[in-house]
């Protein structure tokens, strides 16, 4: 075992602080709602959510900028600043990121989180969770397919973790949720590998208009 | 041997407008069959134009390509109105459906497109792909309605493909790309985070100057959302104002439509 596995599992940690435990990307308008009242119903919910929003969005921008060169960086980074609609969410994404910078500057040093600063200015990419992520994974010797596999995996049971807090749901019944989710997330990597830039979508239409209702909602757990 | 297209059509309207003396005028208009635009109505003053979109085949069948060209020169005030419902008809020969809109809006021009429905037949497959190229200093209204199908003729949600894109340009900038494409054999658009049970989906955009001083939570408060409907507003950039609705009554999601675009319009 290479210890790039091990820092992969510490990146996806839900401990690592990026906040996402402060975020639902909609979800809370469905628990809201009763929409979610069980692991069932979360794990429609996340099944969706991965391969209708993360698959067709965030992963393939990870695996863009992962697989692409100095030339496309600039075009990878516009599409994912630009295919966030939900401003709620276009948010959340770049408070992520900036928080994923700060904690890798925190670990790896100064000169590391300096480098991706500087690519980031260099191509005029806005510090989107995906952006960030993939240009360190960059500086690491962890391959395209084990980084998507690992964003795909914690972007989506960050959710079940969040929903265990708020419908709320006991901590097996997410763990059960979880251990569901895991051929999905096995199946939505391989989906990724066929997927280009020219794929990107909003698939999840339900899920982003929850997103701009969550912006109306008064009492809140969630930022997003 | 490739398919037969020889009954495919291949419509184009290129389409200018131009404010001279304080009035919009249409400039230039290319149109081949059976693409055509009205002629130019003025219901409300000589400064806003308003033009109906003709389509007089009446209906897409497989190989056909519509191409919009839409340009507005510095000023010009115009709304457009397709005049019918875009119905897509079975695919037959493995080839797509393609409407295909590139719109320009230069300095001071204010562009309203108010959508009509979009009616895949059982079998259809349709591609739309919109662009819009605008100045900041510039407004467009854009939006579009998307339908299961013929739902009163129990033939709902049984096209192969729906493939559609909104890019939105501002100052040269990449700022919006809203791409949907439901293939109800697939993913059945009822799951939910989809389309969550409802029939009906439209997207509503204002973009440039008239969204500048909008505030999306005014909004929201401002539109009489019916129950069972869902709709909301967001503010994704500082001037761009988005809504999204789904419902599963077609009128109550159009009126909803005709609301955020009368805000935007007094």
């Amino acid at each position: 075992m290479h210890i790039d596995f091990l820092k992969l599992m510490q990146l996806h940690d839900s401990a690592f602080p990026i906040g996402s435990y402060t975020q639902s990307f909609g979800m809370e308008t469905y628990i809201q709602r009763d929409w979610i009242t069980n692991g069932d119903e979360l794990l429609a919910f996340c099944e969706s959510y991965l391969f209708e929003n993360v698959v067709y969005g965030d992963a393939i921008i990870v695996q863009e900028i992962m697989n692409g060169t100095e030339e496309s960086l600039a075009h990878a980074g516009a599409v994912a600043h630009a295919v966030k609609i939900a401003r709620e969410t276009k948010e959340a994404s770049l408070r992520m990121g900036s928080q994923f910078l700060q904690t890798v500057e925190s670990i790896e040093g100064e000169a590391a989180a300096e480098e991706l600063k500087r690519i980031m200015t260099a191509h005029q990419l806005r510090r989107h969770y995906s952006v960030v992520y993939a240009l360190y994974m960059l500086q690491t010797n962890i391959g395209t397919k084990e980084a998507v596999t690992g964003f795909l995996y914690s972007t989506t049971t960050s959710l079940v973790h969040n929903a265990v807090r708020a419908v709320p749901l006991g901590q097996k019944s997410g763990m059960r949720t979880i251990s569901a989710l895991l051929p999905s997330v096995m199946k939505a990597a391989a989906l990724v590998e066929e997927l280009s830039l020219e794929d990107v979508r909003n698939q999840a239409v339900g899920i982003e208009l929850a997103s701009m209702e969550h912006e109306h909602i008064k009492v809140r757990l969630f930022s997003s | 041997m490739g398919p037969d297209t020889s009954l495919a059509l291949q419509g184009k309207l290129d389409i200018r407008f131009a404010r001279k003396s304080g009035r919009t005028i249409l400039k230039d208009a290319y149109q081949s069959p059976p693409l055509k635009v009205s002629r130019v109505l003025y219901p409300e003053n000589s400064a806003r134009a308003v033009a109906y979109l003709v389509e007089t085949s009446g209906g897409m069948v497989s190989g056909d390509t519509y191409t919009y060209r839409i340009h507005l020169e510095e000023n010009a005030d115009v709304t457009l109105i397709p005049q019918s419902a875009v119905k897509v008809y079975p695919q037959t020969k493995a080839q797509d459906t393609l409407q295909e809109f590139t719109v320009d809006v230069e300095n001071g021009a204010v562009l309203v497109l108010q959508p009509d429905t979009l009616i895949p037949y059982k079998a259809s497959s349709f591609t739309s792909r919109t662009t819009v190229r605008m100045s900041g200093e510039a407004s467009v209204i854009w939006g579009e309605i998307l339908t299961p199908g013929r739902r009163e003729r129990r033939e709902a949600w049984e096209y192969q493909k729906l493939d559609t894109s909104f890019t939105l340009w501002i100052n040269q900038e990449l700022k919006c790309l809203d791409r949907l494409q439901l293939e109800p054999d697939k993913s059945h658009p009822h799951h939910i985070g989809i389309m969550d049970g409802c029939d009906y989906y439209a997207s509503f955009w204002a973009a440039g100057a008239a969204a500048e001083e909008a505030d999306a939570g005014a909004l929201n408060r401002h539109l009489l959302i019916p129950e069972g409907t869902r709709a909301a507003v967001t503010k994704p950039e500082d001037n761009i104002i988005h809504m999204r609705i789904l419902s599963s009554d077609l009128i109550a999601l159009k009126k909803l439509w005709q609301q955020a675009a009368a805000y935007f319009m007094q």
